[in-house]
């Protein structure tokens, strides 16, 4: 799958234009934005003990045409985030908007149609594709359902087929079942699916984590590629940094609950600006490090049960302080568009040294 | 897979799966995944239940006689003229129990198919919603389970009325709990996983979800129920003639020619017959049942407790 076959691919298609979205509102959201998560927490209840927070007053946008990149350790809360912004899980508080209209939890009715549009790519390709359907059917239905085209059965086969083609499969598979398909061909379906409700902001929940390492690298060029041609917004959680670091124009890292840091991706992978970005991309192995291990951060996530006083990372963190124990750091814009919570932070400052 | 379509530029192998010890399968799996023509009893059920069809729906060119005509020697024993004898009323009980099969079958495939429709219909609204309506639909089903079937078969066919329609009514009544514990259980399991989640992301109502994403997935299982309850609904259909409550005479049904030779026990032929048609087709669907029991997922297989 070259990038030139998927604009040919693409060029068929009515790329959908979502900065032209009727009714956008005006105000705080800016017309190109597409999805906004403001002041977002996540909790989770638990029978008898107090809830976990998931996710801390998180805020952030993915614009139309970016892909924005969620990295994180395992059990960071981002998974939950990019459930919360499609409406899959209810936020405690704060609120998703998506064009600028509030996205409602999912619940027992039909997801309203103007939400049909923000869609989720999972991680597990197997589980998210129902296994005893064709899968030809399964995007057909998804074109139907998300589009509200109503198409007779040769017009929906056509579609289907240029859909399949788009992602790199022949059309001749769409009789298929899933379980016929390698993990990589399975995601590819499941991208296949979620285009053919035609979305203007997709959130990708890890969907490279549970393919092996040539799918993986086909996947991520296949959601740029995407991205590039029709100008969709994508959320892409990832705890795969190398990738992130290919493939989006900004990245969020977030740590135990909370987004410490925020910026264009370069910026960020060049001039870390957060203590825990510096660990996370020194964790990163690289060629040519001699016999050199990467540097690791001491300690393991704590129990998010009993989450730490004060700045949430600091019992990890090497250049601790007094004042990291008890209080609470803020965002600190360190450049422009380029935010830190930590109080080594400086505004206007790139990095502190 | 064939070659040559672009996707063959996937290399390596497949994913692990989440739970590889999951798909591991044990000495007894394997045993139960063997195919049908190395099951014996599987073998045997199904012949017995073809050969059962073919007598129902050829009774009248296979039968010698009419089920109903009076014309032979009274309590005559098994002879060549009267293969199985005849009744104390002169009639052939060879001819009665082929004829017999004509109304036992039918009814009880009839009433399986109500009580799994509705029974699974039922069961699938409350795993799916849950709540209230989960609470209301299976208290019911559990009020049914509170009794044994044949003691609530017979009153709920005493309060209907002896008829053999009523009889089937009340079978179908104390039959559909178990589809709707099993569909519950099933669509529990697969209402989180993630085809269902993805499903209504892309606007798939409620009754949508469930016909179309999740019917598909849970149907295997509670084929198998149905497959092993008609030999149960047999068994409970004739129960209920045997006792009074379902064929009335002279229509020649299994249970009530039972319950003829229970009245005549010196004429044992009268009651041994039709009891032993009973017993293969039961027997029968049993094997089949527990056939394709064991040909399922065993994880599944699990949740079908007969």
């Amino acid at each position: 799958m070259t990038a030139s076959s998927l604009a040919s691919s693409f060029a068929s298609e009515p790329a959908p234009s979502p900065g032209s979205a009727p009714g956008g509102r005006m105000g705080t959201s800016g017309p190109g934005r597409l999805l906004e998560l403001d002041d977002l927490d996540v909790s989770y209840a638990r029978r008898g003990h107090a809830p976990v927070r998931a996710v801390i007053g998180a805020s952030l946008s993915v614009e139309a045409g970016e892909i924005v990149g969620l990295v994180g350790e395992s059990g960071c809360g981002k998974s939950t985030l990019g459930r919360a912004a499609v409406g899959l899980v209810p936020p405690s508080a704060g609120e998703v908007r998506y064009r600028g209209e509030r996205v409602e939890t999912l619940g027992r009715a039909a997801r309203s149609p103007e939400l049909r549009s923000l869609q989720m790519v999972f991680q597990d390709p197997y589980a998210s594709l129902n296994p005893r359907r064709r899968v030809g059917r399964q995007i057909a239905d998804a074109i139907r359902l998300g589009t509200g085209a109503k198409l007779d059965d040769e017009a929906a086969t056509r579609r289907v087929a240029a859909l399949l083609e788009r992602v790199g499969l022949s059309a001749a598979v769409a009789h298929r079942f899933p379980h016929e398909f390698s993990g990589g061909q399975c995601q590819r379906i499941a991208i296949a699916r979620v285009l053919a409700t035609e979305p203007s902001c997709v959130v990708a929940d890890e969907p490279i984590s549970a393919l092996d390492a040539s799918a993986q690298a086909q996947i991520a060029n296949l959601l740029a590629g995407i991205v590039a041609e029709s100008g969709l917004g994508m959320l892409f959680i990832s705890h795969d940094l190398s990738v992130v670091r290919k493939i989006a124009d900004r990245t969020v890292v977030m740590y135990f609950g909370r987004i410490v840091e925020t910026g264009a991706t370069e910026a960020v992978w060049s001039q870390p600006a957060h203590p825990y970005t510096r660990a996370l991309i020194g964790a990163i192995p690289r060629p040519g490090a001699g016999s050199a291990l990467p540097s690791e951060l001491p300690g393991d996530v704590p129990d998010p049960a009993r989450p730490p006083s004060g700045c949430r990372f600091h019992p990890r963190c090497p250049e601790v302080m007094e004042r990291c124990r008890t209080e609470d750091p803020v965002a600190i814009e360190v450049g422009p568009g380029w935010q830190s919570v930590c109080f080594r932070s400086q505004p206007g400052q790139a990095a502190v040294k | 897979m064939s070659t040559g379509d672009p996707f063959s530029l996937e290399v390596g192998p497949l994913p692990a799966q989440a739970d590889p010890g999951a798909d591991l399968l044990t000495r007894q799996d394997r045993a139960a995944l063997r195919p049908p023509w190395r099951q014996p009893l599987a073998l045997t059920g199904v012949a017995i239940i073809i050969t059962w069809i073919v007598i129902a729906i050829f009774a009248s060119e296979l039968a010698p006689h009419p089920p109903n005509l009076q014309f032979g020697p009274l309590n005559a024993s098994p002879s060549h003229a009267y293969l199985f004898g005849t009744d104390e009323i002169g009639r052939d009980v060879f001819s009665r129990v082929l004829y017999g099969a004509r109304l036992s079958l039918p009814l009880a495939a009839l009433l399986v198919a109500v009580a799994m429709v509705i029974g699974s219909t039922l069961g699938s609204v409350a795993g799916f919603f849950g709540g209230i309506v989960d609470a209301i639909i299976m208290r019911i089903a559990d009020l049914v389970f509170a009794f044994p079937g044949i003691i609530l078969a017979l009153a709920v066919a005493a309060a209907l009325g002896a008829q053999l329609r009523n009889a089937v009514l009340a079978v179908i009544v104390v039959s559909w709990p178990s589809y709707a514990r099993l569909s519950r259980g099933l669509v529990l399991a697969a209402r989180s996983s993630e085809y269902v989640t993805s499903a209504k992301l892309l606007g798939s109502s409620a009754w949508r979800t469930m016909w179309v994403e999740l019917r598909p997935n849970i149907a295997g299982p509670i084929f198998v129920l149905a497959a092993l309850d008609i030999g149960n609904a047999v068994l409970l259909l004739s129960g209920l003639s045997f006792l009074g409550l379902g064929a009335q005479p002279p229509t020649a049904e299994w249970g009530s020619m039972v319950s003829e030779g229970a009245q005549n026990f010196s004429s044992f032929w009268i009651g041994l017959f039709p009891g032993l048609a009973i017993l293969t087709v039961v027997l029968a669907f049993n094997f089949v049942g527990d056939a394709l029991r064991d040909m399922l997922d065993p994880r599944t297989a699990r949740m079908i407790r007969k």
